[in-house]
């Protein structure tokens, strides 16, 4: 709707020309387009095409989650170990693991502590545990946790050559050389009500010793066991 | 039976319109937003204090397998110094979401910076790692896929009444993804549980009160010796992950399984030592926000605080 110009009417009476109406009228025509009305026509096909894009593209990303989503649920059978393959790199890189069994299906059974004893060349020996007494920074405890469960275990080997390296460079400011590094695990089981949680055994294990001087490791067997002693 | 399939193809388009690209409110967006700035910027900081001890050369991280690191910006940056620059622009980009400027860089940057250097020491991390990781791939996408002007909505309470305001449509994708991953995460967590004894017969939470390693602050001796609070704790755990991916979706009953969720997860951070999780379950928990909730906190705030009672 636009307004157009005063529309005027005359009529001839007694060869007297005189005016009978004077008033705006508004017509239905359309306005020539400008350059103005063509960049905003332009403006809202772009915007338009945008948002048709992100919507495929946010299409594509739901399905692609969805997808890594219903195979990390597929329960372990023929099936779920033909996926693993395709889809574990993308799975392990989203965090879409899915394992989200916490304490279960049975809560803690055994509690598991790692620690060390740093033998010195002069014969001494010291004590190295993760740092565990961060009631506040519950994140660092339970990093140091994680680690404890995870490296303790038989299948992490690989991790106790690196580890005894590091407990071994944690003395490095001591004016004693560290000649030997010994992992060991602690165990206790929690003891299930109605027993007492106070009777509690603690097992003890030496399971692997690093030689510092010559950067050599070997797994330990029963009868490699000996004393635990501190002299400081 | 062709205009059928065109029908049943037009009405399924419709419904994945519906569902996944319904209207978000700027409010809760917002909220959403800085709660993950606020959580990946903790999360850095926790990094701090054995930073040199878990990551780089002569820690004990494991060199890792070959193709393991294909999504490790680390693996192909090699020197330390460039994990210590990770460190920092993980600051920066967590502070990005946190006062909500450039959240289209900083969102990005936190979905590639977190599995990389999850990728460069695998041992250390939990279910709320994994989570956040998930969170801020997720958001990383959303975030290359929405305009700045969504992205940067500051979050405040309107001074003005009338309806809520909203992102600008087909923005709710990612809110529905996150409400998706925290109903699987409730109901996974309740699967696993059933086959346990010690979960049916009502002593799993006496057993994990009992353990040195996880004990945080103080709880009550009841908690491992008392059958009844046993009992009443270990059902509630299993009742509540059994029901809320129900009831958080349900609109009725959506405000009271978020109170339920936030109860719970702050009663478990509170008995164990298990890092972040519980606060980043509370930040799923906020996906599922009403989308008046803006305008109800408002009206709380202008409720006026009933006048003293004289004595007299």
């Amino acid at each position: 709707m636009v307004l157009t110009a005063p529309k005027v009417q005359f009529q001839e009476s007694d060869g007297v020309i005189r005016r009978v109406s004077h008033s705006r009228v508004v017509e239905k025509a359309p306005r020539p387009k400008t350059a103005i009305d063509d960049d905003e026509h332009g403006q809202k096909r772009l915007k338009l095409g945008r948002e048709k894009w992100r919507s495929v593209a946010s299409s594509a990303v739901i399905i692609g989650f969805v997808v890594l989503v219903a195979a990390a649920l597929v329960p372990n059978s023929a099936t779920s170990a033909k996926l693993e393959p395709m889809f574990w790199p993308s799975i392990r890189v989203t965090g879409s693991g899915q394992n989200w069994g916490v304490f279960s299906p049975e809560p803690l059974q055994t509690e598991v502590r790692l620690f060390a004893v740093v033998y010195f060349e002069d014969g001494s020996s010291s004590h190295w545990e993760p740092p565990t007494d961060n009631v506040f920074d519950s994140s660092r405890a339970e990093r140091w946790r994680k680690w404890e469960s995870r490296v303790r275990k038989d299948r992490s080997s690989a991790h106790w050559p690196i580890a005894s390296q590091y407990i071994a460079n944690e003395f490095a400011d001591d004016s004693r050389a560290v000649a030997r590094v010994r992992l060991i695990r602690s165990w206790t089981q929690i003891p299930r009500p109605p027993e007492p949680n106070s009777d509690r055994q603690v097992n003890q294990y030496q399971f692997y010793e690093w030689d510092n001087l010559s950067s050599t490791g070997s797994e330990l067997t029963q009868d490699d066991q000996q004393p635990i002693e501190y002299s400081s | 039976m062709t205009s059928l399939c065109v029908s049943a193809i037009k009405a399924v388009s419709r419904a994945w319109e519906r569902f996944w690209f319904a209207p978000v409110s700027a409010f809760n967006f917002a909220t959403y937003r800085t709660g993950l700035g606020l959580l990946t910027f903790i999360w850095f900081v926790t990094l701090l204090a054995d930073f040199d001890a878990f990551f780089g050369a002569g820690s004990l991280a494991l060199e890792p397998k070959p193709g393991a690191g294909w999504f490790n910006i680390f693996h192909w940056l090699e020197s330390d110094v460039f994990l210590q620059f990770g460190l920092l622009l993980g600051f920066a980009a967590s502070g990005t979401l946190l006062f909500g400027k450039l959240t289209r860089v900083g969102g990005p940057v936190l979905a590639v910076l977190l599995p990389s250097i999850m990728t460069e020491n695998l041992i250390l991390w939990n279910a709320g790692d994994d989570l956040l990781q998930t969170m801020c791939l997720l958001f990383g996408f959303y975030c290359l896929l929405t305009p700045s002007s969504d992205l940067d909505t500051p979050l405040q309470l309107r001074r003005t009444s009338g309806i809520s305001p909203s992102l600008e449509k087909g923005r709710g994708w990612f809110f529905q993804l996150i409400k998706m991953q925290m109903a699987i995460v409730y109901f996974v967590a309740f699967i696993e549980k059933v086959p346990g004894d010690a979960w049916r017969n009502g002593t799993a939470s006496m057993i994990v009160a009992r353990s040195e390693t996880l004990e945080r602050f103080y709880t009550p001796s009841l908690m491992e010796t008392n059958y009844l609070i046993g009992n009443i704790s270990t059902w509630t755990t299993l009742a509540l992950e059994a029901t809320l991916p129900l009831l958080l979706w349900k609109r009725t009953t959506r405000p009271y399984a978020i109170a339920a969720g936030v109860v719970f997860h702050v009663a478990i951070d509170w008995t164990l030592t298990i890092g972040l999780f519980s606060w980043i379950m509370i930040l799923g928990l906020l996906a599922f926000l009403p989308s008046g909730t803006d305008t109800w906190l408002r009206s709380l705030e202008r409720r006026p605080w009933p006048e003293p009672v004289s004595p007299i």
